[in-house]
């Protein structure tokens, strides 16, 4: 197992042996989230994913970290995110662990775009794409620690 | 990933927004102030040329909903023009094609209004 420091970025990169597992750990930061979009695209076009799929993960993924960024609880504002990406089977799962105020993503109810458009509101599209780009999309909580699974299943890439 | 980058052009009574690298939460704000200087400056009718964009957050995506949706309440409107494949098979993927009349390029934007 390497560990590698990012640049300024203030995320730390840890490559297990295993290429078809990714984990970092990141700052809660604007700006780590331009480290993990960038993380997350290489991790997926190294596995030969196409350009749209590439997109649609790193959506999911950036949108869930926004979140947190923004929503997450200033009090844990100095605690990390820590992703982990796994491919298995063509199955991707990508989990993300974070101390923070609790949130089930799961049992937001999702926006009629229409109603949504009329409206006008610029905020609450971000779980709406997690939650139609991923297959399957999991919360959990133990203590203070909020887990999100998403799974993508029978993707093609490498 | 490029920087974001925009400029504008003013056709008659229409503005056409041209945009480049990632709307995400970071350069939403820039959207959203470059929108409203159109509109402040008179026109109600805006074209947001999306031919260099490779990314749109949910953050960008709302700036666009909400200035959309004020301007449609006063006889205006945003379109989009010459989206990428890439960006375009996404808006698909994810209903966002229906939120906003899109065309080829710029020319049948503007005609479009």
């Amino acid at each position: 197992m390497m560990t590698r420091l990012c640049g300024h970025f203030n995320a730390r990169t840890v490559m297990i042996k295993n290429r078809n597992r990714l984990h970092i750990s990141l700052d809660r930061s604007v700006n780590a989230l331009e480290t993990l979009r960038k993380q997350n695209e290489a991790f997926f076009i190294k596995h030969d994913y196409d350009e749209v799929q590439v997109a649609q993960y790193s959506l999911a993924v950036y949108e869930l970290a926004a979140n947190i960024v923004e929503h997450g609880g200033s009090a844990y504002a100095r605690d990390p995110l820590d992703i982990t990406w796994t491919i298995i089977d063509q199955e991707i799962t990508i989990t993300v662990e974070y101390r923070g105020t609790p949130f089930d993503i799961t049992k937001m109810p999702l926006p009629d775009l229409g109603k949504h458009a009329e409206s006008g509101k610029d905020g609450g599209l971000g779980i709406y794409m997690i939650r139609t780009i991923m297959d399957v999309v999991k919360y959990s909580r133990t203590n203070q620690l909020n887990t999100i699974v998403m799974i993508k299943k029978q993707v093609c890439g490498s | 990933m490029s920087t974001f980058r925009y400029s504008a052009t003013i056709k008659d009574d229409k503005t056409i927004i041209k945009l480049g690298g990632s709307l995400d939460v970071k350069t939403a704000p820039k959207l959203d102030a470059k929108i409203n200087e159109a509109i402040n400056n008179g026109s109600m009718k805006i074209i947001l040329n999306l031919s260099s964009i490779d990314y749109i957050a949910s953050a960008g995506l709302g700036v666009m909903v909400s200035n959309n949706s004020k301007l449609r309440k006063i006889g205006g409107e945003i379109r989009i023009s010459s989206m990428s494949e890439k960006i375009d098979k996404i808006f698909k993927l994810l209903g966002f094609n229906n939120l906003f009349k899109s065309y080829k390029n710029d020319d049948e934007a503007l005609r479009s209004f």
